[in-house]
């Protein structure tokens, strides 16, 4: 169903975060390294959780951009990793500005823009259910509207 | 949810982003088990669909469209005939009436005799039809 091209070609901000947070997850575990904003201000659990989180969102994003099946399906997997890279992004947002103040002007901001972008495109992806449910059941009208 | 109190860094800090995670994490795997949920249902009403009532719903519509294609071939058919028909007619008319053209261009000469007219009959008798006739335009 559509080459790397046809996939990506009208969301390819969304397809390089999902491609970077995998590889940076990684890196921050194999390297072993802890951004000191991260040490400082998130509890052990909630960082280690952080760190996977990023691998888990970019791989489940790209298995749902990139899902051979039923289409529902596909954008169902992306609005998960979606909705979770936001979280994971305003968390390290959060724990910048916590540390670094207003030092962490830029990068707060673009980090806090791969969030807002990530939720505007978990709405998106709602509407887009939505609209091929209604499809669906279009004329043929056996089950109440299901709710995604 | 997991809150540690490490040193150095804000009560209110931790919170919002323990609610970030656990916001994260629910609404991810809620999502996850609402789409595997929702697509065994949506994969069965579209086969459910397509056996019975779709099904039950295209066979008299196609058997009406194969009557009506046959239907539209022999009407093209009878139209093509019909044309055929016509430029015959057509043909025929044009040629008749050059004919008489003809005649009364002989009849009326100014010195016309009765038997010039009648050699001129005679050959154009003798004249097979075919060779006389030559195509009519297509209005007379």
């Amino acid at each position: 169903m559509g080459n790397i091209h046809e996939r990506t070609s009208q969301r390819v901000f969304e397809f390089a975060v999902l491609v970077t947070a995998p590889v940076c997850g990684v890196l921050l575990i194999v390297l072993r390294v802890r951004p000191q904003s991260v040490e400082v201000v998130m509890p052990d659990a909630i960082r280690v959780c952080w760190e996977f989180g990023l691998i888990v969102v970019g791989v489940a994003g790209l298995l749902g951009m990139f899902w051979p099946g039923q289409l529902g399906t596909g954008l169902g997997i992306e609005l998960a990793a979606v909705l979770m890279l936001g979280a994971i992004a305003a968390m390290y947002v959060v724990s910048l500005l916590v540390v670094a103040g207003q030092q962490a002007v830029v990068a707060a901001s673009f980090v806090g823009a791969v969030a807002i972008g990530s939720w505007l495109r978990s709405a998106e992806i709602v509407r887009s259910l939505r609209w091929i449910i209604r499809m669906h059941h279009a004329g043929l009208d056996l089950c109440p509207k299901a709710k995604t | 949810m997991i809150i540690g109190q490490t040193p150095g860094s804000p009560y209110w800090a931790q919170v919002l982003i323990s609610t970030l995670g656990l916001f994260g994490g629910a609404s991810g795997l809620g999502v996850l088990a609402t789409v595997a949920v929702q697509r065994r249902k949506l994969k069965a009403d579209t086969a459910g669909a397509l056996t019975d009532a779709a099904l039950a719903l295209v066979q008299p519509l196609r058997t009406r469209v194969a009557e009506l294609e046959n239907e539209a071939l022999a009407v093209r058919e009878e139209l093509a005939a019909s044309q055929r028909e016509l430029q015959e007619l057509r043909a025929t008319v044009w040629d008749l009436s050059r004919t008489l053209d003809r005649w009364r261009e002989a009849i009326l000469a100014p010195g016309a005799t009765m038997r010039r007219i009648q050699a001129l009959v005679a050959e154009e008798e003798r004249r097979p039809r075919s060779q006389r006739r030559r195509v009519p335009p297509d209005r007379p």
